[in-house]
């Protein structure tokens, strides 16, 4: 049994990708930030944990995050994958640039609370 | 939507191969819901969606336009920062600390063990070389003690031998030959050697044949030595 903070055996060619393991049980995700062969199941044997990540709310409206940026960057430099949600955890952490899903994601946010705004003051004036 | 797959979904709850198909739908970012039942694709569309038109998401030109920008310069972006580090791997993996730290340590691993292989090849060295000496010593002695045995045993046979001849040469001289048979003959005829004997219960032996228990007096009488005397 492999904790799920690593110690599988390395492959010598094969993609690695560092990603989401979901952990935690019912209505109560939790994701480890991890080092994984890309082709091993999500809670596959691991090759070294990088990180966690919370996706819930805490009691101070905080979503919790750590990164190991500098196991992070070696294995970056060592080619492996990144996974979608791990490219933007990162480029809102400041190591790689802001995804632009994130910038998407903002003007549609901001555009559906002017269209609400606009709606309420309509209903309102009206 | 992800897509459905039969067999290797939900590893971590345990469910085994399933006959019917699962699937997830992924909520962006904030986990994962897991559909039970999905429709097979062997069954008809449903009546009342038949003839129902999926609504097309409408993106705004200069959105996509934004869009492909925003996309083409991350990829720009991040192709170069893969290159940085990259390049930063390969100049530190060999002149960094921790490998170099690596090789020192395992250059001294290796002298150290080298030493001790070396005392312990001296050690065994002078055991053996003891070892060795007492085995010499040992089939020295045992050399010279079995040639010792074979003389004494040799000068027994030899002073047997040595016996055994005198006796012979000492019985020679009582043979009998042509010359000494006459002589011999006439001996014997001269001196009769009488051997009958008889004992009574006391044990007391009266030899001749002729001699009667009357002749001889009590304290003249011969007593047989035991045999087990």
């Amino acid at each position: 049994m492999f904790p799920a903070s690593g110690g599988a055996r390395l492959g010598y060619r094969t993609t690695k990708a560092i990603r989401f393991a979901k952990h935690g049980c019912t209505n109560r995700p939790f994701y480890h930030i991890v080092v994984m062969e890309k082709r091993k199941s999500r809670q596959g044997h691991v090759i070294e944990q990088l990180g966690t990540f919370d996706p819930l709310v805490n009691v101070h409206g905080e979503k919790l995050c750590s990164i190991n940026l500098d196991r992070a960057t070696y294995w970056i430099g060592n080619g492996a994958h990144i996974s979608l949600p791990c490219s933007i955890l990162f480029g809102l952490a400041g190591l790689l640039p802001i995804h632009p899903s994130t910038y998407i994601k903002a003007w549609r946010n901001r555009k559906a609370a002017t269209n609400a705004e606009g709606e309420t003051e309509s209903t309102s004036s009206s | 939507m992800l897509p459905l797959s039969r067999t290797n979904i939900l590893t971590g709850g345990c469910i085994g191969r399933i006959w019917y198909p699962v699937g997830e739908a992924a909520v962006s970012l904030g986990g994962v819901q897991v559909v039970r039942w999905r429709k097979p694709r062997w069954l008809p569309t449903a009546k009342s969606r038949l003839f129902t038109v999926p609504k097309r998401p409408v993106i705004p030109a200069e959105e996509t336009r934004e869009i492909q920008r925003l996309f083409n310069n991350y990829r720009t972006s991040v192709r170069a920062v893969r290159h940085h580090l990259l390049e930063e791997y390969l100049r530190t993996s060999a002149t960094s600390e921790v490998a170099l730290q690596q090789v020192a340590e395992e250059e001294a691993e290796h002298q150290r063990l080298m030493e001790y292989n070396r005392m312990e090849n001296e050690r065994i060295a002078a055991l053996r070389e003891i070892r060795i000496k007492k085995e010499l010593e040992d089939d020295l002695a045992r050399v010279a003690a079995s040639k010792q045995k074979l003389a004494e045993q040799a000068a027994i046979r030899q002073e047997e031998a040595l016996r055994i001849i005198t006796e012979t040469q000492e019985l020679v001289k009582t043979f009998i030959n042509r010359e000494n048979l006459e002589k011999a003959i006439e001996n014997a005829l001269a001196n009769p050697v009488d051997y009958n004997s008889a004992i009574d219960q006391e044990g007391y032996i009266y030899r001749g044949r002729n001699t009667k228990v009357q002749d001889i007096p009590e304290e003249d009488r011969e007593k047989l030595a035991r045999a087990s005397q």
